[in-house]
């Protein structure tokens, strides 16, 4: 196990990409989710009109509008670092595909790895990536959470849930890069295919298949882990008729992580069955 | 005399292709075994099959006492057509990589380096490197924790003429240690000049096997020349065990149909008033025996 992590760390310490790839995501994310409270809002400064209830006022900035209160701080930071995922999960892919590119796995299991083994370093390297990635959010909401609350009268914790939602949510899209970079085999082309799925593909099948089948495509569990905060933080959740969820669907949750393994077990399987 | 590969039938068919058909070879402890085949043999096949990078259709293999392939690879340092390493690593980075794999507690690593010519590079970045530098560097990293047995496939591929001559030095002085050493090529002049035992593939079937020097004596020429080169072709001529003769560089080479030695030729021609002014027995090279296994296998 330990000569697996020495062995997988070895490969990623010493690539240029690694440490650029994390660090931007790294820094990116947490600039992002430290200004985005003072991002302006359009129309802002409107006042309520008592006699008309659809004129609602307009704060000044999303920290004003309660981006960073609890206790929904968790949801809105957790959303919005989803849109920066596919940093981690191109990084992933490519790791994975340029394996089969420079014909290294092909060396590594010549010099006397399984591809059992070869497989389980690689898991190494989507924990890892999960890993920052969640604490990434974690201690920048915390920060954020001690700047902006006063935690005398609200729960630190309650909603931290949603944590557990991103890192399943990475989880998943880590999974999904993992099993097209192996099964593709070129960096490029399974980068593509990735993006067109995730937005092209899915989306279409989804619109013909209708709910409640749709729900249950590959990426759906993952994509309604975290609902979109903006209804609810601009009140208008009511007019719209959406329902806010205050905690993370466990369905949903345990769906992501099952698709996730399905697509790493497969991944096991085309390297186990594949001539290197 | 103790085994250390046994191949026991494996075969590989690709679609259409039956890139090697099944057959049965050993390969004795400490020798220095050639795998001799021209393009497309099947040589890489057997050495990817028991290397465990290519399943195998039928059959079997056992390394050493019947050992892992997984551990057995630990004892064997293994090169395999291109030199595969992690472009954006120094040599010392992936052959560090390497030990961590092969699980050697102090690898030899600047040792190994020196050997190849390649410590005063030892710190530049692998995608940086030449044809011949990657090659050595593969090569390098096949000597990594001294080995049992070395399996070299095409070790000479893009180096230089200087290059080929070190790396020929170095499996001799390798193979002298007591290292089993089997080499794959497709270049007679490599095997013939450091193999003790060679096997002959074409088309995936294995044609010869056995000891080098049993394949090049036989069918030995007799070079022979005198002063009147007429007489001495009418004399050789009329001796009943001639098989074949041909002129070439002012020399008659010529073989015999049973044993004929230089000497009981010289006393033959001596006898008839011919005294030779040059005698030469050349041994069949392997390269000619080679060619006549192919040859005869194509007409069967």
């Amino acid at each position: 196990m330990i000569k697996l992590i020495s062995i997988e760390w070895h490969k990623l310490r010493y690539h240029r990409f690694f440490w650029i790839g994390m660090v931007l995501f790294v820094l990116l994310l947490s600039a992002l989710l430290v200004s985005f409270g003072s991002f302006q809002i359009f129309g802002s400064g409107a006042e309520a009109d008592p006699n008309d209830p659809s004129m609602l006022a307009i704060p000044a900035n999303l920290a004003d509008a309660g981006f960073y209160k609890l206790p929904y701080v968790w949801q809105n930071t957790s959303y919005l670092a989803g849109f920066f995922k596919f940093i981690p999960a191109f990084l992933m892919l490519f790791f994975m595909a340029s394996e089969f590119e420079y014909r290294t796995m092909r060396q590594n299991v010549i010099d006397g790895l399984s591809v059992g083994e070869f497989f389980f370093s690689k898991i190494f390297s989507l924990l890892l990536f999960a890993l920052v990635c969640t604490l990434t959010v974690a201690l920048t909401t915390s920060a954020l959470i001690y700047s902006y609350n006063d935690l005398a009268e609200a729960d630190f914790w309650y909603q931290s849930s949603f944590i557990v939602a991103f890192f399943a949510e990475v989880f998943f899209i880590l999974s999904l890069a993992f099993f097209l970079g192996i099964l593709l085999k070129k960096s490029a082309l399974a980068i593509i295919l990735l993006i067109l799925y995730y937005f092209v593909i899915e989306p279409v099948l989804g619109f013909y298949v209708g709910s409640p089948i749709s729900d249950y495509l590959p990426t759906r569990p993952s994509r309604n882990l975290i609902p979109e905060p903006f209804t609810r933080l601009f009140k208008i959740n009511s007019f719209l008729n959406i329902e806010n969820l205050d905690s993370i669907s466990i369905k949903n949750l345990l769906l992501s992580f099952f698709y996730a393994i399905i697509l790493l077990f497969g991944s096991f399987m085309v390297l186990k069955k594949r001539d290197l | 005399m103790q085994i250390i590969l046994e191949i026991d039938g494996i075969s590989k068919r690709y679609g259409k292709v039956q890139a090697l058909k099944p057959y049965k070879l050993q390969i004795p402890k400490g020798t220095t075994f050639g795998i001799l085949g021209p393009n497309g043999s099947g040589k890489t096949t057997t050495l990817g099959i028991i290397l465990g990078i290519l399943s195998s259709d039928s059959g079997s293999f056992t390394w050493f006492d019947g050992q892992s392939v997984n551990s057995a690879k630990k004892r064997i340092g293994a090169l395999l057509e291109t030199p595969n390493f992690y472009p954006y690593m120094t040599a010392y980075q992936n052959l560090k990589l390497v030990a961590k794999i092969k699980e050697l507690k102090n690898p030899n690593i600047d040792a190994v380096l020196k050997t190849v010519n390649l410590h005063e590079r030892a710190h530049h970045k692998f995608k940086g490197y030449s044809l011949g530098m990657k090659q050595r560097l593969a090569i390098a990293a096949s000597l990594l924790g001294e080995p049992e047995v070395l399996l070299l496939d095409e070790p000479t591929n893009g180096l230089d003429p200087t290059g080929i001559a070190e790396v020929r030095d170095l499996i001799t002085r390798i193979a002298a240690n007591g290292t089993t050493v089997i080499i794959a090529s497709h270049i007679l002049a490599e095997v013939e000049r450091v193999c003790s035992h060679v096997a002959v593939l074409q088309n995936g079937s294995l044609l010869y096997s056995g000891l080098a020097d049993e394949l090049s004596a036989k069918d030995a020429v007799i070079a022979v020349a005198a002063a009147d080169m007429q007489a001495l072709e009418n004399a050789i001529k009329d001796l009943s065990s001639l098989k074949k003769i041909r002129p070439s560089d002012g020399h008659l080479h010529l073989s015999f149909s049973e044993d004929m030695s230089p000497s009981k030729l010289n006393q033959l021609l001596a006898e008839q008033g011919i005294y030779l002014s040059y005698i030469e027995e050349k041994k069949a090279s392997l390269e000619e025996r080679f060619l006549k296994i192919l040859t005869r296998d194509k007409a069967n």
